[in-house]
């Protein structure tokens, strides 16, 4: 951590009644690749829009490097923008896009040619210099944007659903185009989305927010492996989530009942000890078995009968029902090892126990 | 822009051709839209084209002959030599007065366009009615009022000499300011509308890109507002200054004898003096040269392509 961190520190922003960003404190370390991500209205855009300064904090405090830009106007912060809309200027070429801050911040002709080339050539748009914004396409128009906020050298680049506009495809080629153009410049990165997978494909760090608060912080892999609460669960890729009552602590292990089954998970991967909670297992942690008895030793289990079988070429999706209703999403691997089960057979679902987490419900 | 020269509405885009061969069905009906435009363009060759070539045949008469003895047609181009020599300070005058009001207009009406367009909310269409509600009386009845406003025992004259801003044996009526004032009040809708129209599509969004790429206020509205308000600007001044360029009402209401505009002087000698001629050469000559300021004006000032 050097000491370029972009700080913010109890943030609030509030719009009439409506609480969009509600105390908010994050350190986003410098030169890292950081996603904030939650459903539309968590207020993860305000708080990139303030970060930008196109708006201003109700309450709290925002450094970059330790100096206070809480109130400092857009134009005069070193920290500059892809806009979701792209916002390209409509009548000016590529080229003078590019270098519009540039001119402002009185670069010579020359050094503004030279780095709006270099640019162009970074995003893979050296013979576009001519064109018009309306003549490209979304992923052109796209990669103007972007070259356009990274050729000032911000300490810090905003990116706001920077992809959002794309299709699939082009999506998934830009997300490994970002990455690559971030370890490139060394710059910060903050990357608003709504798209968990890009979120965990592309950042160092993901926050996940929900109603102005920070749900939880970590590494992509870490809180996918062990969510902080039922809602990052399920947000961030899918959860197979059991009610379950906690009836004691043993050796190192929480046990539970779940509908009559009892079921122990690590303490270490316990969020909470008592009480009513939710055991959580993902669907590829998850395995069939023909009955109870071809489950090999040390695994949790439940019996259930298989309601659906989904063939999606890397692995077959099976929902299986367990005998209190609910009904579990089993992901198995395509490896042509297990023969398929089908709709209607009586099976074992098993997992190990390493695998399970317990959160609040 | 083209919509404003009457013989541009000759060139619409349906009557290109479909390179496709059509099905027989199509082809039959090739002829509507001729069809469609013909009572426009009759309408044009009957009161547009045919007067034009009068008035120009006009300007060319025998100056001696009279509407007594009747005139001859005789290549008479001294027309315009003594049309010159005799009202060049009304023709100048006219076009500096012209100048004055859409400059005036662009100043008044800019900000009043930007703040309906980006700041309106939803006092936007109220704001609108309230530009074109002088429309609903008629223009020489407005004009008239402005004569009121500003007679020499007006409330306006009162004011200004208490105030110790007019002499005591000023007055406002029969100046420049009073014929400017005039053009600038009757002209400003025709700036305001367009500019409106231009500002009203203008995406907010690019502004914020603007302060993003270290732009104040200043330099957005220079490097991005204006050039995409373009459009609405030249089309804005255009109907001021054309228009203003001609009257005659305000100048003839609310001016004197030493703010004559060439729009009186061409009714007068038309309907007063009955000067066929070099009433004709004038309106010819007015014609002409907005026909050549509006040309090169167009196309300096709209070269930028505006998506």
């Amino acid at each position: 951590m050097t000491d370029q961190d972009l700080c913010i520190e109890n943030v609030t922003k509030t719009f009439g009644g409506f609480t969009a960003v509600d105390d908010l404190t994050l350190t986003i370390p410098d030169g890292s690749f950081f996603a904030l991500l939650g459903a539309s209205g968590c207020g993860k855009t305000t708080t990139l829009r303030m970060v930008a300064g196109l708006e201003e904090p109700t309450a709290g405090r925002i450094t970059l490097g330790g100096l206070d830009i809480t109130r400092m106007r857009p134009y005069k912060r070193p920290v500059n923008t892809v806009f979701q809309s792209y916002a390209l200027f409509p009548h000016m070429n590529v080229a003078d896009n590019v270098a519009f801050g540039l001119r402002r911040k009185g670069e010579n002709r020359a050094d503004t040619r030279r780095k709006v080339a270099e640019m162009l050539d970074l995003v893979q748009l050296g013979q576009y210099g001519t064109r018009r914004p309306a003549q490209l396409s979304g992923g052109q128009q796209q990669r103007v944007a972007l070259a356009r906020a990274l050729v000032n050298q911000p300490e810090v680049l905003l990116l706001d659903e920077p992809l959002g506009a794309l299709d699939l495809k082009l999506r998934r080629q830009m997300q490994i185009e970002l990455k690559r153009i971030q370890t490139e410049v060394g710059i910060t990165f903050v990357h608003v989305t709504h798209d968990q997978e890009e979120a965990m494909t592309m950042a160092d760090t993901v926050a996940v927010m929900q109603a102005g608060r920070i749900e939880q912080l970590g590494a992509p892999a870490e809180m996918y492996e062990f969510p902080a609460s039922a809602f990052v669960a399920n947000f961030l890729g899918q959860s197979n989530l059991i009610k379950a009552e906690v009836t004691g602590q043993a050796d190192g292990h929480v046990t539970v009942d779940a509908h009559g089954n009892r079921l122990a998970v690590p303490s270490a991967r316990c969020r909470v000890t008592s009480g009513t909670a939710l055991l959580g297992v993902r669907p590829e942690k998850l395995h069939l078995a023909d009955g109870l008895a071809a489950v090999p030793s040390g695994h949790a289990a439940v019996q259930g009968v298989v309601t659906d079988a989904s063939f999606t070429g890397v692995s077959t999706q099976y929902l299986v029902r367990a005998p209190w209703g609910s009904e579990l999403t089993v992901f198995v691997p395509n490896s042509g090892i297990a023969h398929p089960a089908l709709p209607g057979a009586e099976v074992a679902v098993h997992w190990s126990p390493a695998h399970s987490f317990l959160v609040g419900s | 822009m083209a919509a404003l020269l009457p013989t541009a509405s000759g060139t619409p885009a349906a009557a290109t051709e479909i390179p496709v061969e059509p099905p027989a069905g199509m082809r039959r009906r090739r002829w509507i839209p001729y069809a469609l435009l013909a009572p426009g363009l009759l309408w044009l060759a009957v009161f547009f084209v045919y007067p034009v070539f009068q008035l120009v045949m006009a300007s060319l008469w025998d100056p001696s002959g009279s509407v007594e003895t009747g005139y001859t047609f005789a290549w008479a181009f001294s027309n315009y030599a003594d049309a010159w020599e005799m009202f060049h300070v009304q023709f100048l005058r006219s076009l500096w007065y012209a100048l004055i009001t859409t400059v005036v207009c662009v100043a008044l009406g800019y900000p009043l366009a930007y703040a309906i367009a980006i700041k309106g909310g939803r006092w936007k269409n109220l704001m609108l009615v309230g530009v074109i509600a002088p429309f609903f009386t008629s223009y020489l009845v407005r004009t008239y009022s402005w004569k009121a406003i500003l007679s020499d025992s007006g409330p306006v004259v009162d004011f200004l000499k208490w105030a110790h801003l007019l002499a005591p044996d000023g007055r406002l009526l029969a100046t420049e300011f009073a014929v400017i004032a005039g053009l600038v009040y009757n002209f400003l809708p025709f700036m305001v509308l367009p500019l409106y129209a231009s500002l009203d599509k203008l995406d907010v969004r690019l502004l914020e890109a603007a302060r993003d790429l270290y732009h104040g206020p200043v330099r957005s509205f220079f490097r991005v507002t204006l050039p995409l308000s373009m459009p609405g600007l030249i089309a804005g001044t255009l109907l001021t200054f054309i228009p203003a360029a001609g009257d005659y009402v305000n100048a003839q209401l609310l001016g004197g004898p030493n703010t004559q505009m060439i729009g009186s002087v061409i009714q007068s000698r038309f309907l007063v003096v009955n000067d066929y001629p070099i009433a004709s050469a004038l309106s010819v000559m007015l014609m002409v040269t907005i026909l050549v300021l509006v040309t090169v004006y167009v196309s300096t000032a709209g070269t930028e392509e505006v998506v």
